[in-house]
C-alpha cells in the first residue's frame, strides 16, 4: 500500500500529461500555466517553511558536540566536531551540506549469538546520497542551456566533461545513469531493508519514484522519442523571458508528460533535503557560536 | 521572527539564485536561431521536423554502415532524388555555410558535435 | 535464578523473533498497539508527590495528581485531554525552533535506526531513534501541517487518540536522551529533544513516573534527589571522612556553608550517599586535601543532578537555578562540578541561556596551577576531570600508576558529556597518568558514539530492570569485548549512576570493580 499508492500517483500525472498534451489548450496549460505555478508554488513554499521555522526562537544552544571541546590549552580540540568559534561552525556546516558528513559515520550493527553485537561500516547510503545529490545538481545546472542564453560557460563546460565519453549521438552523459542508478538503490534500500520499509511512508516512495519517472522520461525524450531542442528551448527560454511560445507540432508529448511530472514534482517535493540543507542554520548546528 | 539578520539574506540569496535564469540578460528577448536553408534544393534526405530532432541520428548511422558494414556511399529521398550519405560530400554541399547553418542551432542549444575533430572544417569557418 | 534470566536474556536478544533479528512485523507500526504489563514501564508517580510539585509549580504543567494504573484502559485523563496536548504541541512549535524542525525535517532514511541501544537491545522497531520521534511526528502532521490536514493518512498523520498516548509513555520512557542517534543523522536530528518534548507533553495530562518526579521533589525541598536534609548530608560526608582517616590516616576536613570560600563544590547526591559514588566523594575528598583547595559545601545546592531535564524546562531551570542561588550567598567565585552526566548537559547546554550567564561569579581559575578555564567563562562552572587534568599536567599531585598495576581500566564516556559537552581527552588524560593499564572500547562504541549504560534520564529504577539489562547490552558487550581481548577489569566512568546500572549489566559476566579510578588511585 505504502509503495503502491505513490506509484499509482505518478502514473496518473504521466497519463494526466500524456492526455492533456492531446487536448487542444492542454499543451499551455501544461507548458507554461503548470511550470509558472509548480516555481511559484515552490519558491513561495520554500520561503513560508523557512519563515515558519525562523519564527519560533532559539533558546538553547544544544548542537550535539562529536568531539574533544575547547578545554584545557594543551588538549587538542576538535575545532569541527565541536566548535567554539564562528569559523568552526561554518566548516561543519559546510562539510554537513556538501559531504553529508554524517552520514558517513553510518555503520551497520548485527546481532549474534552471545548475545555479540558487531557494528560493521556502512558507507553504500552516504555515497548513494552522494552521487544521487550531485548527478541532480549536475543534471540541473546542465538544463540552465535551456533557461539561459546565451548558454554561460560553466553549463557548457559541465555539459563538455559530462559527456566526456562521446559514445553515441547526442552524446551521452554520464549522470544521467548515475542518477539512474543511485535512484534505483535508494528505492531499493527502501523496499528490500525490512527496518527501513517498516518506517517508510508514501511521502517518502513518492518523491523517489517522480523522479525516476522524470529521470526516465527525459532520457526517453533525448534518445529515443527525439524531442526538437531548439523548439523546447523556445519555450523554456519563453518562460523565463515571460514570453513563452509553443511551436506548434515540434514539441512532442513526451516532453509534455515530462513538464507535467516536473512539474508537479517541484511542488509537491518540497519538504526534501537539499531545499532544507539550504537553510541557514541547518538543525545539527542551530547556533553554536 | 527570530534571527532575521542571517535568514533573510541567505533567503534573499536564495530566491535569487533559483530565478537567476529570469535575471540573466533578461534585457534581450530570445533571439530564435534561423539556419540558413540552401536556395537550391527544396528537399532533404528526410522530412524536416526528423532532420531537425534526428539528424545526428541519422549521421551516427551514415558512419557505422558505410565504415564498419561497407554499407551503400547513396542514398534515396522518398521522392526518389539520390544523394551520397556522406557529410562533408552530401549535407554540406547543400547546407554549405557551416556558421549559418549548423552553428546557429547548435550555439543556441550549446550543442558540440564532435563531427569536425575528424572532419575537416568547411573553408569558411576555418 | 538471576543468572539463568541473563542468560535466556541473551539467547531472547540474539535469536528471539526481533526486528533485530530480522523477523518483519505483520503490521504497520501504526496498527501495533503499546501493552502495558508488569516490566515494561515505569510506575506512575504517587500521588502526594505529584500534589507536592503541584504546589511549586504552574498547575498546567503537571496535570491531575490522581492515583492510576497503566495497565488499565482508563488512565484517569483529564476532560479535553487531547486538546491540552495539541495547544502544549503548538506551544512548544512556537517555543523551540529545533522542534520544529526535527518535526519537519526527518526523511526516514533510517541511518539512526540502529544506533539506538534501546533498539539493538530490544528489537522493537518502535525503539528506532525514528519511530519513536514518527510518534510525535505523525500528530504534527495531522493538525499542524497543510499535507497532513488535506490527506491524514497519506500523509503520514495520526490524529491524538489514547492509543497514541500509550505509545508515547510506552517510548518515551525506553529513551535514555542519550542522543546517540542525533550523531548519525544527516539532519542531526536529535531525538533526545523529541523525546523531552513528548514527555513535557505527557506530563501536561498527568501521565508521569515516580522514579522522576520523586527525586525532583526531593531535590525541590532539601536540596538533592536523596531528600537528605541538611544535617544527613553533612553527617553523610563526616562518615566518609572517618572511613578516609581509617584507610590512609588522613583526616580531611570539609566545610558546609562557608560564606567566603573560594570554590563551591557542587556534585550528585548519590556520591555521598550510596557505593560506588562514595569512592568517588572519597577520592573528592582526599583531592581536595591534599591540594588544599578552599571549597565548602553547601547543603541546598547538595544536588548536581537535575530531574528536571526529564519533566519539562520549568522545572529544570528551578532546579539548575539553586546552584548559582547558592554560589551567591556563600559569595564563591566559581562553581567545580562532580560527576554526573545530566548536570553537565543542563549545564553546558542549557544553563547559560537559562538561569546564565553567571556575571556574579568569576571566571574559574585553579587556585593551584592558576589556569583560568575560559571555556567555563560563561557558566563559571568547571568539571572535575578538566581541574584534575590540570593539576596532574602541572605536577601538583603526586601519582603512583604502580598501584593500579593489578588492574586493567577501560573508559566509559558519559553520554552527556561526551555528546553535550565534548569532554573526551580530559579523563583519558587523567587515566593515563593513575594506570598502566588502560585499554580503548573499539572505536564505535566510545567518544562521541558512545553507548548509554541503559539507564539515564530517570530510568533506573527497578521495575524495568529487563528493559535496563536489554539497553545496557550495547555498552556491556563492548566492555566483554575488551575484557576477552584485554583482561580489562575495571571500567571507570563519569558517573555513579551510569556506574550502578553497568555493575548490574556487568554481573552476569563478571564481577566489575567500579570506582572512580584515577581519584582512588591517589592518596597523598
Ligand atoms: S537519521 Fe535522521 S533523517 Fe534519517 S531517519 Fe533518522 S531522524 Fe530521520
Ligand atoms: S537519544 Fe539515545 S535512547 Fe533516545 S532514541 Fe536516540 S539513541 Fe535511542
Amino acid at each position: 500500500m505504502r509503495i503502491l499508492t505513490p506509484f499509482i500517483a505518478v502514473l496518473a500525472l504521466i497519463a494526466v500529461g500524456l492526455v492533456a498534451a492531446q487536448v487542444p489548450g492542454g499543451q499551455a496549460l501544461i507548458g507554461i500555466v503548470l511550470p509558472y505555478l509548480a516555481f511559484a508554488l515552490f519558491l513561495g513554499g520554500f520561503a513560508y517553511r523557512v519563515m515558519q521555522w525562523a519564527k519560533s526562537p532559539v533558546p538553547f544552544r544544544i548542537p550535539t558536540t562529536c568531539g574533544q571541546a575547547n578545554s584545557l590549552p594543551w588538549i587538542k580540540q576538535n575545532k569541527i566536531d565541536c566548535p567554539s568559534t564562528k569559523l568552526g561552525v561554518i566548516a561543519r556546516m559546510i562539510l554537513e551540506v556538501f559531504l553529508f558528513r554524517s552520514l558517513f559515520r553510518n555503520t551497520k550493527a548485527e546481532v549474534h549469538e552471545g548475545p555479540k553485537l558487531v557494528y560493521g561500516s556502512s558507507k553504500f547510503l552516504w555515497l548513494f546520497a552522494i552521487l544521487f545529490h550531485y548527478s541532480f545538481l549536475v543534471i540541473v545546472l546542465r538544463h540552465m542551456r535551456l533557461f539561459m542564453d546565451p548558454i554561460p560557460g560553466f553549463v557548457a563546460a559541465l555539459e563538455f566533461g559530462d559527456g566526456f565519453m562521446q559514445i553515441g549521438a547526442p552524446v551521452f552523459y554520464q549522470t544521467n545513469a548515475i542518477f539512474l542508478a543511485a535512484i534505483a538503490f535508494l528505492f531499493l534500500r527502501r523496499v528490500m531493508l525490512s527496518n527501513i520499509r517498516y518506517i517508510s511512508l508514501p511521502a517518502d516512495y513518492f518523491p523517489l519514484l517522480l523522479i525516476f519517472g522524470i529521470a526516465v522520461t527525459g532520457i526517453l525524450m533525448r534518445y529515443v522519442f527525439r524531442a526538437d531542442v531548439v523548439a523546447i528551448k523556445q519555450l523554456t527560454h519563453g518562460l523565463t523571458t515571460f514570453a513563452p511560445t509553443i511551436a506548434a507540432g515540434q514539441i512532442s508529448p513526451i516532453f509534455f508528460i515530462l513538464q507535467q511530472a516536473d512539474a508537479h514534482g517541484r511542488c509537491l517535493h518540497e519538504p526534501h533535503p537539499e531545499h532544507d540543507q539550504q537553510q541557514p542554520d541547518g538543525p545539527a548546528h542551530q547556533s553554536v557560536e | 521572527m527570530y534571527g532575521k539578520g542571517r535568514i533573510i539574506p541567505a533567503l534573499i540569496l536564495f530566491l535569487g539564485l533559483m530565478t537567476s535564469p529570469i535575471w540573466y540578460k533578461s534585457g534581450e528577448a530570445s533571439k530564435m536561431p534561423k539556419p540558413e536553408k540552401p536556395k537550391d534544393y527544396k528537399e532533404c534526405v528526410a522530412p524536416t521536423q526528423e532532420m531537425r530532432t534526428s539528424h545526428m541520428v541519422l549521421l551516427n548511422e551514415w558512419r557505422d554502415d558505410i565504415l564498419r558494414e561497407g554499407g551503400a556511399r547513396t542514398g534515396k529521398t522518398p521522392n526518389g532524388t539520390e544523394y551520397i550519405r556522406s557529410l562533408q560530400n552530401g549535407c554540406m554541399k547543400c547546407h554549405s555555410d557551416k556558421k549559418k547553418f549548423c552553428d546557429a542551432c547548435h550555439n543556441y542549444t550549446s550543442v558540440k558535435p564532435y563531427c569536425w575533430d575528424c572532419h575537416l572544417q568547411p573553408k569558411e569557418a576555418m | 535464578m538471576a543468572i539463568m534470566k541473563a542468560d535466556k536474556l541473551g539467547v531472547s536478544v540474539a535469536k528471539g523473533p526481533s526486528m533485530m533479528t530480522g523477523a518483519i512485523p505483520k503490521n504497520d507500526w501504526w496498527d501495533v498497539p503499546a501493552e502495558f504489563k508488569p516490566g515494561k514501564y515505569c510506575y506512575p508517580a504517587k500521588q502526594e508527590i505529584h500534589e507536592y510539585h503541584q504546589k511549586s509549580l504552574p498547575k498546567e504543567l503537571g496535570g491531575q495528581p490522581r492515583v492510576w494504573d497503566p495497565e488499565s484502559d482508563n488512565w484517569l485523563l483529564p476532560e479535553g485531554w487531547e486538546a491540552i496536548i495539541l495547544n502544549g504541541l503548538k506551544e512548544r512549535l512556537d517555543k523551540f525552533r529545533s522542534l520544529k524542525i526535527f518535526m519537519d525535517c526527518c526523511v526516514r532514511c533510517g541511518a539512526c535506526a540502529d544506533k539506538c541501544h534501546f533498539f539493538l537491545g530490544t528489537g522493537d522497531p518502535k525503539n528506532m531513534p525514528v519511530l519513536r520521534a514518527e510518534l510525535l511526528r505523525s500528530v504534527y502532521r495531522n493538525d499542524f501541517t497543510l499535507a497532513g490536514k488535506l490527506l491524514g493518512k497519506m500523509a503520514g498523520g495520526r490524529p491524538m487518540t489514547f492509543g497514541v498516548l500509550k505509545e508515547w509513555f510506552m517510548y518515551f520512557y525506553q529513551c535514555t536522551e542519550c542522543r546517540r542517534c542525533s550523531v548519525f543523522c544527516p539532519y542531526g536530528i536529535d531525538t533526545a529533544e523529541i523525546t523531552m518534548m513528548g514527555r513535557e507533553l505527557l506530563h501536561l495530562v498527568g501521565v508521569n513516573t515516580n522514579w522522576i518526579l520523586e527525586p525532583a521533589a526531593n531535590s525541590n525541598r532539601t536540596g538533592n534527589h536523596m531528600g537528605l536534609q541538611p544535617h544527613t548530608f553533612k553527617d553523610n560526608i563526616m562518615y566518609l571522612c572517618d572511613d578516609i582517616e581509617e584507610i590512609t590516616g588522613i583526616r580531611v576536613e570539609p566545610t558546609f556553608n562557608r560564606k567566603g570560600a573560594e570554590v563551591l563544590f557542587i556534585t550528585p547526591s548519590a556520591d555521598v550517599f550510596a557505593e560506588p559514588g562514595i569512592y568517588t566523594a572519597m577520592g573528592y575528598l582526599l583531592l581536595f586535601h591534599h591540594i588544599g583547595l578552599d571549597y565548602t559545601f553547601s547543603t541546598y545546592a547538595s544536588e548536581g543532578g537535575n530531574f528536571g531535564l526529564f519533566t519539562n524546562n520549568e522545572l529544570m531551570k528551578k532546579l539548575n537555578a539553586k546552584m548559582y542561588a547558592e554560589a551567591k550567598r556563600l559569595e564563591v567565585k566559581w562553581i567545580l562540578g562532580g560527576e554526573c552526566g545530566h548536570m553537565w548537559r543542563v549545564l553546558h547546554q542549557y544553563m547559560d541561556t537559562m538561569n546564565g550567564p553567571a556575571d556574579f561569579l568569576q571566571v574559574p581559575t585553579s587556585p593551584i596551577t592558576g589556569t583560568r578555564f575560559d571555556n567555563a567563562a560563561s557558566t563559571k562552572m568547571v568539571h572535575i576531570s578538566e581541574f584534575t587534568a590540570d593539576l596532574i599536567k602541572h605536577g601538583k599531585v603526586k601519582l603512583d600508576p604502580k598501584r593500579n598495576d593489578h588492574r586493567t581500566v577501560t573508559w566509559h564516556d558519559s553520554c552527556n558529556t561526551a555528546r553535550a559537552m565534548g569532554l573526551l581527552d580530559e579523563p583519558r588524560y587523567v587515566m593515563q597518568n593513575v594506570c598502566n593499564n588502560f585499554h580503548e572500547m573499539p572505536e564505535n562504541t566510545i567518544r562521541e558514539s558512545t553507548f548509554c549504560c541503559g539507564s539515564g534520564t530517570g530510568l533506573n529504577t527497578d521495575e524495568i530492570m529487563e528493559l535496563r539489562m536489554r539497553a545496557g547490552l550495547p555498552r556491556a558487550n563492548a566492555v566483554k569485548y575488551v575484557r576477552d581481548r584485554h583482561e580489562v577489569d575495571t571500567l571507570a566512568c563519569v558517573c555513579a549512576i551510569d556506574g550502578n546500572a553497568l555493575v548490574m549489566e556487568g554481573e552476569k559476566e563478571r564481577e566489575t570493580g567500579l570506582r572512580f579510578e584515577p581519584l582512588a588511585g591517589m592518596e597523598g
